[in-house]
């Protein structure tokens, strides 16, 4: 058991087939992963109501904040998903000592712009995840 | 559209077509990874990478163009190919912008689990924060 840091993680996305890391990424947030239900409470259940696993998960979204450099590479290569819409195999590398990994493919990406007068341009990136979300087991 | 890799332990990513050329271009290596052994496929420092994002590769710090194509596309200065390349071994090794300065000074190296700094070139061993 450890408490592991956030300072020292590292994400990566892929060009030209290689796993490259995206700098100034402020924090990640991966959210919505979860297994599916539905309700099977019929008019002879009891009180409570009762739910059964479809069989299907939802992979979710990773979200990251960085402060946007619009002249990085890097960070024209996310904008570029937009107009030229790609899934894209992505990585997260955990700071703790096992070197902890999740991978995972983007399919789809959300990106909004905050410039704002008393802090630095930001930029905030949501990647929808495709299949695996790739938590460590 | 050629590019010459120049940082160690540059990852393919999971779906690169193993051509001929990349299995020439790259090695497979044991790395310590979810707490065990794991292979993977790194390019080669001196690899080729023949692609057409490859000067995104220059750009990012990570190669240096192999052609003048690559060179056209990167747009970048032999000064401006350095500095990227220093950023990049500077954000592999996850180095938090505060500690920017003790990195280029070689006090530190990266961090540990614990998030202390391993220390650098020079042997110094701060603590983090």
């Amino acid at each position: 058991m450890a408490y592991v840091k956030g300072k020292g993680t590292i994400v990566k996305h892929t060009i030209a087939s290689t796993l490259t890391a995206i700098a100034q990424v402020m924090s990640v947030s991966l959210s919505g992963a979860a297994s599916q239900t539905f309700d099977t409470t019929s008019l002879d259940t009891g009180v409570f109501k009762t739910k059964a696993e479809t069989g299907y998960s939802e992979p979710g979204t990773c979200e990251l904040e960085l402060f946007f450099d619009p002249a990085l590479s890097g960070h024209q290569f996310i904008t570029d998903l937009i107009a030229s819409p790609a899934t894209n195999a992505m990585q997260i590398t955990y700071a703790n000592s096992g070197s902890t990994t999740q991978s995972f493919t983007a399919c789809g990406v959300e990106v909004g712009v905050t410039v704002a007068m008393d802090d630095g341009v930001k930029m905030k990136v949501t990647y929808q995840i495709t299949g695996d979300p790739g938590y460590p087991t | 559209m050629i590019a010459i890799i120049t940082q160690e332990g540059l990852e393919l990513a999971p779906a690169a077509v193993l051509t001929p050329h990349v299995l020439d271009n790259s090695q497979e290596i044991v790395v310590t990874r979810n707490f065990r052994q794991a292979r993977i496929r790194v390019w080669k420092v001196g690899g080729v990478v023949d692609h057409p994002e490859a000067y995104m590769l220059v750009q990012m710090g990570v190669a240096v163009p192999g052609d003048e194509k690559c060179a056209v596309a990167a747009g970048m200065s032999e000064e401006q190919i350095a500095a990227a390349q220093h950023a990049a071994e500077r954000l592999r090794a996850g180095i938090h912008p505060s500690d920017f300065s003790a990195y280029d000074a070689g006090l530190m190296s990266g961090y540990n689990g614990d998030g202390t700094h391993k220390p650098g070139l020079n042997g110094a061993k701060i603590n983090a924060n």
